[in-house]
């Protein structure tokens, strides 16, 4: 009781909760704008996160994360242009609700009512099993992360949608990023090119800003070169949810809350795989299955209860494992790490009280979605018709400033902007620019755990293969690697 | 327009020139097996030859699947990459002039600029834009926290 009450002294700062309150709705804002992504909004206003003090700036990354979930049903249901990629089977029902039932108020209070409600379940199932899957982690030694690092790391495959061989070549990019300063075993200065900038390693921020922002701000103008985004001229009715529907869609919101959450804690999945899943499972267990594409409201309900569910699931292998499960969890687990909080099982120990506070910080930045998604959204209806030419070299802008703050340093804003161009052609190319984050968030834990259980084991590599928990994840970590192919190899004697 | 094929070709062989650099420069350390486990070198050398195998699968695969993956076609020489290639020329000089100016002068050069280049032309919204931008950037970043932007080396 005593980390609760000192987390709950922690949130409930002004300073704190207007950052949360900011962040959900900037994250909304980041959401609803086609051609923002919720690792762009994150990796932007990361930098801004360390103004505050202590847990303030989590509390503000939470929000942003939240929010833009849930932001991208908005487009998705006014333009039929998702926002983010989760909220892609919300147009099916979304969008003929809102256009040829003239119903746009009753689509955007349904995935309203439907984001907050998977945020909250997830909440809730992060809180119940964090701890518990934490009290088993306390038992792992240096291999066990060893291997859950690779484990970790093997996700690259999943996350990697253009091509899983360039997948694995970014993250082993990254990971060769994570050795560059003084080596943390050896004390040895390692890859610096003789400078002192590298002397404390790579800096983590300019390289996210650069990929996540600034790269994609590259691919934007690229991308609005010939199209002109469409605008909504929808007028917007009431936006609470009728009794009637509730009633309709209560069951398809536990179902698909409870799909999201699940699919949340398996990492290299994510929002998009969770709204799909619980779509389709919504549609085959409906009463009014011809309804859906027609405007359905389960259909609504189930794509952003199940993408929203996904925020509270994903955190449970980032908190007790160190694992993130994609892009916008690498970054808030980078987010936990610059402040000092190590994701592991020993963070439930030696940091409770900030765990309990991520776990209401979580929860009110759902329940701040919820107020804010009811009474503000005709405001960020507003936001979706922004100019592009306006919004993009604001963003620019804000990649510089950005970067910049964080360290006062004009080398971190010419390593961002070199991290964006790079990333603008490795885009092009089919690479993942998470399998790169992913690298360099989990090659310092890979190294030095890798070293440390060879120093256990007198130099003897079967330390990893004698350990049964160790060799579990080391096992599973070979099989998410080998997934994709032995999936292509499935399909291709299916189709003989 | 490229082709897929002729891409990872190319990326091929610079994975393999990388891969060859890392294990070269992780070389310099010692890789051997010591009482305190493995020299600072090997975990990158390790990573090193990981790396130049996969861009040799990479190659390989490529040659196997050269008739799919040239159907699929990348844009790098259109006039929409074109566009974006001056806007990293013109990044490139607002770097530059973030040095000479000082940032508040250079950001106020290159909103404007942006805009242009993506076709837009009503200057009076332009000069909003700016000036709003700079306005928020300096209320928050530089009174609200504290942030001293770069000076202009004429300043210092």
């Amino acid at each position: 009781m005593g980390d609760i009450a000192s987390a709950l002294s922690m949130i409930f700062i002004p300073a704190n909760l207007l950052g949360l309150v900011f962040g959900v709705a900037v994250g909304i804002a980041f959401g609803c704008m086609p051609g923002l992504s919720v690792n762009m909004g994150l990796a932007l206003l990361f930098p801004l996160a360390f103004s505050f003090d202590g847990i303030g700036g989590i509390l503000m990354l939470l929000g942003i994360y939240c929010g833009a979930i849930y932001g991208g049903s908005i487009s998705a249901i006014l333009l039929k242009t998702p926002g983010t990629p989760a909220s892609v089977a919300t147009t099916l029902d979304g969008y003929p609700m809102a256009a040829k039932l003239k119903q746009p108020g009753r689509a955007l209070g349904l995935s309203t009512m439907a984001s907050t409600f998977g945020g909250i379940f997830s909440t809730v199932c992060l809180i119940l099993l964090a701890p518990q899957l934490a009290k088993l982690a306390l038992q792992f030694s240096k291999p066990e992360y060893f291997a859950l690092a690779i484990f970790g790391l093997s996700i690259i495959t999943s996350v990697s949608s253009g091509s899983v061989i360039k997948g694995i070549m970014g993250g082993l990019i990254g990971l060769f990023l994570a050795t560059v300063g003084i080596d943390d075993m050896s004390g040895k200065i390692r890859f610096t090119m003789d400078t002192t900038y590298f002397l404390g390693g790579v800096s983590f921020i300019p390289i996210l800003i650069g990929v996540f922002a600034f790269a994609q701000v590259l691919g934007s103008i690229e991308e609005y070169y010939h199209n002109e985004r469409s605008e909504q001229h929808m007028t917007i009715d009431k936006v609470l949810p009728s009794m009637a529907d509730m009633k309709r869609v209560f069951a398809t919101l536990l179902r698909s809350s409870c799909i999201g959450t699940f699919i949340g804690c398996v990492p290299g999945t994510g929002g998009d795989i969770a709204s799909f899943v619980s779509y389709d499972q919504a549609k085959r267990w409906s009463k009014h299955k011809d309804n859906f594409g027609n405007g359905e409201p389960e259909g609504i309900v189930a794509s952003e209860s199940g993408n929203n569910a996904v925020s509270g699931g994903a955190f449970i292998p980032v908190l007790t494992l160190g694992i993130p499960g994609d892009g916008a969890t690498a970054i808030m687990m980078g987010a936990l790490m610059v402040q000092g909080l190590q994701p592991g099982p020993l963070l439930f120990i030696e940091k409770a009280p900030d765990v309990y506070a991520i776990f209401i910080g979580l929860l009110l930045a759902n329940i701040v979605m919820g107020i804010l998604g009811f009474s503000l959204i005709k405001l960020f209806v507003k936001v979706v018709n922004v100019p592009i030419h306006i919004l993009l070299p604001i963003i620019i802008m804000m990649t510089f400033v950005g970067t910049y703050s964080y360290n006062n340093s004009i080398n971190d804003v010419y390593l961002m902007v070199a991290s964006g161009f790079i990333g603008y052609f490795l885009n092009k190319l089919g690479f993942s620019m998470s399998a790169i984050i992913i690298g360099i968030i989990l090659g310092s834990m890979a190294e030095q755990n890798f070293v440390g259980s060879l120093i256990m084991s007198d130099g003897s590599f079967s330390i990893f293969y004698t350990r049964p928990l160790c060799l579990f994840f080391l096992v599973i970590a070979c099989l998410s690697l080998l997934s994709p192919f032995i999936g292509s190899v499935i399909r291709r004697m299916q189709r003989k | 327009m490229k082709n897929m094929a002729v891409c990872n070709y190319v990326i091929s062989i610079l994975g393999l020139l990388i891969g060859g650099g890392i294990m070269n420069a992780a070389s310099e350390f010692p890789l051997e097996f010591t009482v305190n486990g493995p020299g600072p070198g090997f975990w990158p050398f390790s990573l090193g030859v990981a790396l130049s195998a996969a861009a040799l699968i990479l190659f390989v695969y490529t040659f196997l699947h050269k008739e799919d993956l040239s159907q699929t076609r990348v844009a790098l020489t259109l006039p929409a990459n074109r566009r974006v290639y001056l806007m990293m020329a013109v990044i490139a000089v607002y770097c530059l002039l973030i040095s000479l100016l000082g940032f508040y002068p250079a950001s106020a050069v290159l909103i404007p600029i942006v805009m242009r280049l993506m076709d837009y032309h009503n200057k009076k919204v332009m000069a909003i834009t700016t000036v709003c931008t700079i306005i928020f950037i300096y209320l928050v970043f530089g009174e609200l926290l504290h942030t001293q932007m770069p000076q202009s080396v004429f300043w210092e």
